[in-house]
């Protein structure tokens, strides 16, 4: 189930990204935004999208020390993927591929596109970026 | 006109004229001193003046003025510069968080010049207006 509540629907990447990561079991929270820097001008259609991804947690058993002295095995619940994961999984996917640019928090792509109306010689360019934050469990 | 008038007057011209190349040898020689400085940061593929929200804005300088444009890279991910093509100018290209500037003199010629980035002139540039005063 995607949050698409904040999200105007436009950017053709931005669509194609969001069918690849619905199918992701790996990720339980999925949410999409437009970015405040959209804008237009006459040569070109700037589209920034965000999309805010959550993953999934299962339960892991850790050993410990109460005290420092007596062990103990506690249950922690970890991601299953990490974003770096989800980078190497997106980056083999046709559709989508590498992303531009990724750091510890956010994917982020950067797809340009020549459109020609009919009849006319001077197209516009559509220009779209869409970053992929990673939520917390928290957030 | 009496001897005395006449002998008066022309000292009065003679220290007038003294006067006059005392003041002139203490102006400076249109010296350009420090150039004015212009802060831009460049976030969501636009160039901002500091503070503000106008995308790209219109930068006003007088004909031949020293300018001195610093640039904040605040986009994410993205690199960015600034150039003024007219009169040659270019900063180095600026990662994310990095700042770095650019000195130059305006053109002489009164008109609008164009500013920009160079990765990203599509969308990344504006007027530079050159205005007489």
């Amino acid at each position: 189930m995607i949050d698409r509540s904040g999200w105007s629907g436009e950017g053709t990447f931005t669509t194609a990204l969001l069918e690849q990561l619905e199918t992701f079991d790996s990720i339980d929270l999925l949410r999409v935004e437009d970015a405040p820097s959209s804008r237009t001008d006459a040569d070109y259609n700037f589209i920034s999208n965000e999309i805010y991804v959550r993953f999934r947690r299962e339960p892991s058993l850790e050993a410990g020390r109460w005290l420092g002295i007596v062990p103990v095995r506690r249950t922690v619940w970890k991601p299953v993927m990490t974003l770096d994961g989800l980078e190497s999984r997106l980056a083999a996917l046709q559709d989508v591929g590498a992303p531009d640019y990724a750091d510890e928090t956010m994917l982020q792509y950067l797809k340009t596109e020549r459109i020609i109306p009919p009849y006319q010689t001077r197209g516009y360019k559509i220009v779209e970026l869409v970053r992929i934050y990673s939520l917390k469990a928290a957030d | 006109m009496s001897i005395l008038s006449r002998r008066v007057s022309v000292k009065a011209v003679v220290a007038l004229v003294l006067a006059m190349i005392g003041v002139a040898g203490l102006l400076p020689v249109r010296t350009k001193g420090q150039p004015r400085e212009i802060v831009l940061v460049a976030k969501d593929m636009a160039f901002y003046a500091s503070g503000t929200n106008t995308a790209n804005p219109e930068i006003t300088v007088r004909p031949g003025e020293s300018i001195r444009v610093v640039l904040k890279n605040e986009d994410r991910g993205m690199t960015h510069d600034f150039a003024v093509p007219a009169v040659k100018a270019a900063m180095d290209p600026l990662n994310w968080h990095e700042q770095g500037g650019v000195t130059f003199e305006a053109p002489e010629k009164p008109g609008t010049y164009e500013y920009m980035c160079r990765p990203h002139v599509l969308m990344m540039k504006g007027a530079l207006k050159v205005v007489a005063d």
